[in-house]
């Protein structure tokens, strides 16, 4: 069963229900901002509303077990398969710090930091760091530091 | 929590950057982060100065005496600020007090 929400004005978090077995929830959000606020409130998937065409096949996908979001916010799904070490790495150089410096501060080798990194960005869908940092802060349809949570 | 701050307070001992925390300085904002929860804290000039007086000098005194000398204001005054600031790293934990000569 796919539910399809429409956030509208309202925070995400009052609206999208608590998760049910067989039930995904799609969030039909105004834009990019609405969607990831959806995303972190616990919609399995995301939307710009408006485009009718294309929420059947989103729909479609949404209920055959898909995870789907804007591709503005690209790599929000796969925030969950960020280990910690990976979570750590990443916050380091969102904040400017070097490999040997990431190194340095969480014990382990150049070598392995760039591993761990490596690993980061194909999960982010991201090529650099340049990137990776913009996918977080950017204030538009960045992705927020809370994707580097650690619980 | 009063309590425990005002033990805080009398306790003797040495400031440190715990070995899970990390602090960057930029143009108008320190962001300090916290590698055991992946939070980042953001502090304005004046907080991120105190923290890299904390670091360096391992003193809420000598702190406090390096920034009264800085901004010109009394040492006794500075100190209370330094003190609570400092107590709401340590509560945070991104600042830690470890056993030493105060």
């Amino acid at each position: 069963v796919v539910i399809v929400l429409r956030t509208d004005g309202a925070r995400p978090a009052d609206v999208v229900p608590v998760p049910a077995p067989h039930v995904r929830v799609l969030a039909l959000a105004a834009d990019a901002a609405g969607a990831r606020a959806a995303l972190a409130a616990g919609a399995h998937s995301a939307a710009i509303d408006g485009d009718d065409e294309g929420l059947v096949a989103v729909v479609a996908a949404v209920g055959a077990g898909y995870a789907v979001s804007p591709e503005s916010l690209r790599g929000r799904l796969s925030q969950g398969l960020l280990t910690t070490r990976e979570k750590q790495a990443l916050a380091m150089v969102v904040m400017g710090f070097s490999n040997r410096e990431i190194g340095t501060t969480l014990h382990i080798t150049e070598t392995t930091v760039k591993s761990h990194l490596s690993s980061a960005f194909r999960k982010l869908h991201v090529r650099s760091r340049h990137e990776a940092t913009a996918l977080i802060l950017d204030p538009e349809s960045g992705a927020g530091t809370g994707i580097l949570a650690i619980s | 929590v009063s309590a425990a701050l005002d033990t805080l307070a009398r306790m003797p001992g040495r400031t440190r950057l715990p070995d899970h925390v990390v602090y960057r300085s930029f143009v108008n904002e320190t962001v300090v982060l916290n590698l055991q929860t992946g939070r980042y804290h953001g502090l304005n000039p004046t907080g991120g100065r105190i923290l890299q007086l904390l670091v360096e000098t391992a003193s809420i005194d000598e702190s406090a005496a390096r920034l009264a000398q800085e901004s010109g204001r009394g040492v006794d005054e500075i100190r209370a600020d330094v003190q609570a600031f400092c107590d709401d790293l340590v509560v945070r934990g991104l600042v830690e007090i470890v056993p030493g000569d105060d």
